[in-house]
């Protein structure tokens, strides 16, 4: 049953995974802990702090990591557990595969394309979309975890923004290093 | 490998494909990137299906597919073993707790640069407002809100046509034939709107 589940909710979200990476996490964090609770708020953006800074997609690191916590919470052995972790993921992809090989097949067939007059319109009306979205997951993550409700998190989040906007550190880097701070701090 | 996702990934992969293993050329790489980002999915996972399907079809994509998710797969399953047991360890906490602070930053700086590729004009604000208070305050599924964007753009870029052709064949009275011919033209010029929504940008 958690099976069916994790490959019906991570389809879905591969299927409208729209502008990338982090406007999905708002799609993963609505199913995963408001619809499901396979994984608490707090849990889920330490899980987006480790996808950062591990290597591959943070979407898909995502799906491995929420695929295993559900599937383990739910009392199966390890290596079902493991099964769950491959299969959400590749239930992530999935979607994504099947719009490639459409698209291959038709959109770089210019003839083919010119019968979809209405297709980019909608692609560039789901831009700002995006952008909205990746404002909710950071909304999504903050109400309810209760970060930045004191002064030494607000003082770690604003450095952040201000370096992420400003220079080109990286990423990786500044979590390690918000790590760091954390670990003195508190 | 390919750390920190989406835009440091993406001049990894040019980095690899273009210029070392001259898999892709510089124009075709940024071409299929531009579509691929307007499409759903995995950003990493399409980019190496392309690749592979460009030089091997099916069976090279689907290699390529493999490829792309297994380091995923192996490191997140090391972390998520060891880690789990280790989620209320006092120190893991304590880093933790600086940590969430920097994903919410991340998280906000990207919004706030993809605002500005995107465009701030009034009705991208608007509609990147209406989004998040459909998610946050009515609690409405994201997919749902996508789906209503989506078909809002499409309705009103046919809206914006219709006028458009009506403009056209207006004055030669709508027997039919003209408009049918139209309609034709329309669809073998499917630039046109394009060409004036980029004009727009």
């Amino acid at each position: 049953m958690i099976f069916l589940q994790l490959c019906y909710t991570f389809f879905k979200i591969g299927l409208f995974g729209f502008g990338g990476g982090y406007a999905m996490l708002s799609l993963i964090e609505r199913e995963v802990v408001g619809h499901y609770g396979w994984l608490s708020a707090e849990r889920f953006a330490d899980l987006v702090a480790v996808s950062q800074m591990t290597p591959g997609a943070v979407s898909i690191n995502c799906a491995t990591y929420v695929g295993y916590e559900a599937v383990a919470a739910a009392g199966y052995p390890l290596w079902v557990a493991v099964a769950g972790s491959v299969l959400t993921s590749l239930a992530l992809c999935a979607p994504s595969l099947l719009v490639m090989l459409a698209v291959l097949r038709f959109l770089f067939n210019p003839v083919r394309r010119a019968r979809l007059p209405y297709l980019q319109p909608v692609l560039d009306g789901l831009k700002p979309a995006v952008v909205g979205l990746i404002f909710s997951s950071a909304l999504l993550l903050l109400l309810p975890s209760g970060c930045l409700t004191d002064y030494r998190s607000v003082l770690i989040g604003l450095v952040s923004l201000a370096v992420l906007l400003f220079t080109k550190f990286s990423p990786v880097y500044l979590i390690l290093l918000s790590g760091a701070a954390g670990y003195l701090l508190y | 490998m390919a750390f920190g996702g989406g835009y440091t990934m993406l001049l990894l992969l040019q980095r690899e494909l273009v210029e070392r293993r001259r898999y892709l050329d510089e124009k075709d790489f940024w071409e299929t990137v531009t579509l691929v980002q307007s499409l759903p999915g995995v950003l990493v996972f399409n980019m190496a299906l392309y690749t592979g399907y460009k030089l091997r079809g099916l069976k090279g994509g689907l290699v390529a597919c493999a490829g792309a998710i297994l380091p995923s797969v192996v490191v997140i399953l090391l972390i998520a073993t060891i880690f789990s047991s280790y989620w209320e360890n006092p120190v893991l906490v304590r880093i933790f707790h600086g940590v969430r602070p920097c994903v919410i930053a991340l998280l906000l700086a990207a919004a706030l640069r993809m605002a500005m590729t995107v465009g701030l004009n009034v009705k991208n604000v608007l509609v990147a407002l209406a989004v998040v208070g459909c998610i946050i305050a009515l609690h409405i599924s994201p997919i749902y809100v996508l789906l209503i964007v989506g078909l809002v753009s499409g309705f009103w870029a046919y809206y914006k046509a219709q006028r458009l052709k009506a403009a056209e064949c207006g004055s030669s009275g709508v027997d039919g034939s003209g408009c049918a011919a139209g309609t034709d033209h329309a669809a073998d010029s499917a630039i046109g709107p394009r060409g004036k929504e980029d004009g727009e940008r």
